[in-house]
């Protein structure tokens, strides 16, 4: 009932919208044109993640923080990978296919001061499709479902990328320590 | 947004990672003017952003209602709440607890009202907030006002300018005139839609708009002014009221002309004057 309650319009919360709209907008397109290289698709991008934001304004306490600015860009970001995604839909198969449960997940093993530079470095070179779910996940402490909600994919899928997250920046922060070691 | 609350050592410093490469990444973003200089957005993504920004939220927020909860749920639910309600009601005129309760509520209600007679006036409505979830209300002319939810809007930008610049002339159909003046060396995009806010004791607080038109962005070339014209009838206002301003969105900026009643017509009167004592 309550969440019933809590899912009803309220004044205050299209007014947020709205400003948030008015003051957002250029740059979350400008992020997504960015990534897609063309100005519709851009446009789309930014469409899609108001058209998500609307059923996570719980989520936005003060419109002018950096970090509902933050919030917003990874919302965009991770739009403009799903319509990447849809431009390429062999890939998009591939990520779907399994939940490629080969090797082991020793990433905490990697989580340590010592490699904070490396850590920098991997996640800024890791993909956006996976950065993102990092982001929702620990920044925006989002459930699954939550998350799910906001891909427009399923609970099972943002788990299977979840983990493909994990093993991919483990992997990068082993080759960037090797290749450490080697220099 | 909540902050981390059951996050492992390693995940905690991959929340900090995460944040510091965010910063990295946001700090190579231009600044919104600056965008919205070299980009203009499409007809069609404004009519649809305007399409979600006045209808298709509600729309939209039905839907999900839909998707989330089943009817036969909401009809459970109801059945529940009325069951609750009714057994609260029947048990506090039952009880022999309520009487004695009740007295003593009654007992310290009187009580509360001797020890502070000036409390809240007739018109307010709402307590002011207290939580982050509250908004702050009045009533006033038989509507509730929302506090606004920037107090603190410049009456100058160093590019542009308002001035309310006309009396309340026919009160059948009263109406405004507010001048935009384009001071700056850049054209500037204005919204055809004003904010109407009264101050209420404590703050501005916005008063809501019957008009049901589309609002959109026009263009002000440099050098140049314009006079908008706002009708009151739009709105239900106090005459009486001291002090009004009406909010304009000029690019990213908000830009506020502070007036009252009194003060605009005694101007003009003023200006009538001084024109026919010329003559």
């Amino acid at each position: 009932m309550f969440l019933f309650l809590a899912l009803i319009d309220s004044p205050a919360e299209q007014e947020k919208f709205v400003e948030i709209y008015h003051q957002y907008r250029h740059f979350m397109w400008y992020l997504a044109n960015q990534k897609l290289q063309d100005e519709h698709l851009a446009e789309d991008a930014v469409q899609e993640a108001f058209l998500a934001l609307t059923r996570h304004l719980d989520k936005v306490e003060d419109v002018h923080s950096p970090r509902t600015k933050k919030f917003l860009a990874t919302i965009v970001r991770s739009k403009a990978v799903d319509i990447l995604r849809k431009l390429k839909p062999g890939e998009e198969l591939s990520e779907y296919l399994s939940e490629d449960q080969n090797g082991v997940d020793i990433l905490e093993q990697y989580l340590k001061k010592e490699n904070y530079n490396y850590l920098i470095s991997c996640i800024l070179e890791l993909d956006d499709q996976y950065r993102v779910i990092f982001e929702y996940k620990y920044l925006y402490q989002m459930s699954d479902a939550q998350i799910a909600d906001i891909l427009g994919i399923s609970a099972k899928n943002v788990n299977v990328r979840y983990y493909r997250a994990r093993k991919k920046l483990q992997e990068m922060i082993r080759k960037e320590s090797d290749r450490f070691e080697e220099a | 947004m909540k902050k981390h609350e059951t996050l492992s050592k390693g995940e905690e410093l991959l929340v900090d990672v995460l944040e510091e490469c965010l910063d990295e990444d946001l700090s190579f973003i231009p600044p919104e003017r600056e965008i919205a200089r070299i980009h203009r957005f499409s007809q069609r993504f404004e009519d649809a952003m305007n399409g979600l920004l006045e209808t298709n939220m509600e729309h939209h927020r039905e839907q999900e209602i839909r998707r989330h909860f089943s009817p036969r749920y909401g009809h459970l639910a109801a059945c529940v709440l009325v069951f609750c309600i009714c057994g609260a009601l029947i048990y506090q005129v039952t009880s022999p607890v309520f009487e004695k309760g009740a007295m003593e509520e009654i007992e310290s209600a009187a009580m509360t009202e001797e020890a502070a007679p000036e409390t809240a006036p007739e018109e307010e409505s709402a307590e002011p907030e207290s939580g982050a979830g509250q908004i702050q209300t009045k009533s006033y002319c038989g509507q509730t006002v929302i506090l606004a939810s920037q107090q603190e809007v410049p009456e100058t930008l160093d590019y542009v300018t308002t001035l309310v610049n006309c009396p309340v002339q026919d009160e059948e159909k009263p109406s405004l005139y507010l001048t935009i003046g384009n001071i700056g060396e850049n054209e500037i995009q204005y919204l055809n839609h004003y904010d109407l806010e009264v101050w209420i004791e404590d703050g501005w607080y916005r008063i809501p708009c019957n008009k049901d038109e589309k609002d959109e962005w026009l263009t002000l070339e440099t050098g140049m002014a314009v006079d908008e014209k706002i009708d009151l009838s739009d709105y239900q206002i106090d005459y009486d009221e001291e002090q009004y301003r009406l909010i304009t969105y000029v690019g990213e900026d908000l830009i506020s002309a502070e007036f009252t009643f009194e003060e605009v017509f005694a101007e003009t009167m003023e200006k009538l004057g001084d024109e026919s004592s010329g003559e």
